[in-house]
């Protein structure tokens, strides 16, 4: 009787087992199964961004602006106290080949008031990137190499202004040339710090340092930075970029060169409890112009700016900004600038800014009628929208 | 001449044979397994630091350089390194661009959670195609493997074996692992936390962890009042008393919010490098889990 029980118990274990072996053999493929389906309902989301239509980004920048007195621009028309869309960018770029990306972008602004807005290729350049390690190599109208600043658009820049310096001598929106630029990545021995080279030849036609017309001589610009990392959270760059074109006046060209220099110290804390990041920058310039029709020759001149960012809130970035730039054409009068903004980011996608500016100048004055000092509070409001913008790795990470 | 010549060539084809890959990472846990898989022949270099936001990573000059000295190039993929596309405009190497050999995304294959079904910014910023954080869940550390791999393996024919070799073994020991962590991870089942971003989902995934909420309003926008508010009476009602957030995600917003809650922060790391002695994928998990257990009264070892 005894053993007969036994015989049934083992039995009826056997096939409870065998039933439990089963079923987890049918799990096990039902999720071998739910696996691959996943795999498979997974594999184009990892391709990537290689999408066949361009990615477009458009960016706006609506500015306010309340000053003490009346301002007049260059057409003597009167641009204080007033609100104005300053821009509005479209990006666009997208794979030419496997060897090259093309890159519009097209801006639509209105610095005259009541005028209708100007439309204006910004930049449109193909850039190679297959050339050769370290190379990359643009062929068409780019923010050209001088400098820092110069190389970003309108609503990158930290403050609602381009520095005076830039203004004075690369251009009131900085200079942004057709032709070619080489970008050269120097193989390094030591991770942590980088040499890197520009060389551009482009048309010498910019109005500031050029006259801004029609010329065969091309111009060149050549510039090299050193990068280094000081310590995982803090990084420096020290650079300085040289331009030499002619100047055509009168049907007679004559020698231009403008010097540059610059530096930018960025601290941003990997674990942020107290401040989120830092950066400390300046750059200088030095023209030296031929003038034949002059006793002295040669006419030159130069400008600086020293600007202090700090990140207090991860959304919150607060500074202040010194420029000094000798007029062109009297080096003995002087430009002066003061000001200080705050920015404060909902996302990355919307800045409001509000920011003041003191200026003293000595000569016309680059965008507002002359007069020995000028102050200016400005509201910003900067949005983008579309695909995620490229933005400079300085400020506002 | 002549047999100066043969010397010469054969030396270059002995160096050439012995050479090492290099591979360029974004983050620390693929440079770890890329390390694992490529042995000795590879050298690694991580893009990103362990300790950093790897949403956030600066494309600074040094990593260009980096880029543009790489054989293979490993990244994420899901729209995870969003920094990455300047990196390559920059670096001119051609043979690392998306869609050449020594290009790889290490995600290829794994279905993404939490993905949008409305596609939009009002939705956050960062996690576009799904939640990319996917390598905390060990299960598909098998697959960031398998295709960091085929990588090596597209980039250097001649030493596929070793690779192979090699994944096998990074995978034995993953699943012998796994099955010790399910184990030791029993007491978490169930455990309700808050983590400050959204990127313990793979994680609570594979270990059971219940994550109630994020301090993040959606991912990457810092929380506005009524976000909080809400989450701090969901954590009053459903009795969450611990915040579990990656280092550097110990901020003024984060403590303020342990601060009105009343609840502890757990301060683990998300990220290969990312707190002493987590110096592989595998401590990634070891230190993980035992702080988990240490940080949780009444489920400790």
């Amino acid at each position: 009787m005894k053993r007969g029980f036994m015989l049934i118990l083992f039995l009826f274990q056997t096939t409870v087992s065998t039933a439990d072996e089963s079923v987890r053999e049918e799990i096990r493929a039902l999720q071998a199964r739910l696996a691959e389906l996943e795999r498979q309902a997974g594999k184009p989301r990892a391709s990537g961004g290689n999408e066949f239509n361009p990615r477009i980004t458009a960016f706006g920048d609506f500015t306010g602006r309340i000053d003490n007195g009346p301002v007049r621009n260059e057409n003597n028309e009167e641009i204080s106290d007033r609100f104005n869309m300053r821009e509005v960018e479209l990006d666009l770029r997208a794979d030419v080949d496997p060897y090259a990306k093309g890159v519009l972008i097209t801006a639509l602004s209105q610095e005259r008031p009541l005028q209708p807005a100007s439309v204006a290729i910004e930049e449109g350049y193909v850039l190679f990137t297959a050339l050769s390690r370290g190379v990359s190599a643009k062929a068409g109208k780019f923010k050209n190499a001088f400098g820092i600043l110069n190389q970003l658009h309108l609503h990158d820049l930290p403050q609602s202004t381009l520095p005076l310096p830039i203004q004075t001598f690369l251009g009131e929106d900085g200079m942004a040339e057709m032709g070619l630029s080489v970008h050269y990545i120097m193989p390094q021995k030591n991770p942590d710090h980088v040499l890197s080279l520009t060389g551009e030849v482009f048309n010498g036609e910019n109005a500031t340092q050029f006259g801004g017309v029609s010329s065969r001589d091309p111009a060149y610009l050549g510039r090299a930075k050193y990068y280094m990392e000081l310590d995982p959270e803090s990084f420096m760059e020290l650079g300085t970029s040289y331009m030499n074109g002619k100047r055509v006046t009168d049907n007679v060209h004559h020698r231009n060169e403008v010097l540059g220099g610059d530096f930018m110290y960025k601290w941003r804390a990997h674990q942020p409890k107290g401040l989120w990041s830092t950066v400390v920058q300046g750059e200088f310039f030095y023209m030296s112009r031929e003038e034949p029709a002059l006793a002295i020759y040669r006419r030159n001149a130069s400008g600086a700016y020293g600007l202090l960012q700090i990140q207090p809130y991860q959304r919150w970035f607060a500074g202040v900004r010194y420029d000094r730039a000798q007029v062109l054409n009297n080096k003995t009068l002087v430009d002066r600038k003061i000001g200080g903004y705050v920015s404060f980011y909902t996302t990355e996608f919307l800045r409001l800014r509000l920011g003041y500016e003191y200026q003293n100048s000595a000569g016309p004055e680059i965008g507002g009628t002359p007069g020995p000092d000028q102050s200016t509070i400005y509201g910003q409001i900067t949005f983008v929208f579309g695909a995620h913008p490229a933005e400079p790795y300085w400020f506002s990470k | 001449m002549r047999p100066i010549s043969i010397c010469l060539l054969l030396s270059w084809i002995a160096t050439s044979a012995g050479a090492e890959v290099r591979v360029v990472a974004t983050l620390p846990v693929l440079a770890d397994i890329a390390r694992h898989v490529g042995g000795s022949n590879v050298t690694v270099r991580a893009l990103a630091k362990g300790t950093e936001d790897p949403h956030y990573v600066i494309p600074r000059p040094s990593l260009a350089a980096a880029v543009s000295q790489a054989d293979l190039f490993v990244e994420l993929g899901l729209q995870f390194e969003l920094w990455t596309e300047r990196l390559l405009d920059v670096a001119g190497n051609a043979n690392v661009m998306p869609g050449r050999a020594g290009h790889v995304y290490a995600s290829q294959g794994i279905a993404p959670i939490e993905v949008p079904q409305h596609l939009s910014r009002a939705e956050g910023d960062i996690h576009p195609e799904g939640n990319p954080h996917v390598w905390l869940n060990p299960q598909n550390g098998l697959l960031l493997a398998e295709n960091i791999a085929a990588g090596l393996s597209r980039v250097d024919p001649d030493r596929a074996g070793d690779y192979h070799e090699n994944l096998k073994s990074f995978s034995d020991r993953l699943t012998a692992k796994m099955d010790g962590w399910t184990k030791q991870a029993v007491p978490l089942r169930g455990f309700k936390v808050v983590s400050g971003h959204r990127e313990w989902s793979y994680f609570a995934q594979a270990f059971g962890i219940d994550v109630r909420g994020t301090i993040e309003e959606k991912p990457g926008i810092p929380p506005a009042a009524g976000h909080r508010d809400h989450l701090l009476a969901q954590m009053k009602r459903e009795g969450v008393d611990r915040i579990i957030l990656a280092p550097f995600e110990v901020t003024r917003i984060t403590e303020r919010m342990a601060a009105l809650s009343g609840a502890r922060t757990i301060v683990i790391p998300a990220n290969v490098q990312g707190a002493p002695g987590v110096n592989d994928y595998f401590a990634l998990f070891d230190v993980i889990l035992s702080t988990l257990l240490k940080e949780t009264p009444g489920r400790g070892e």
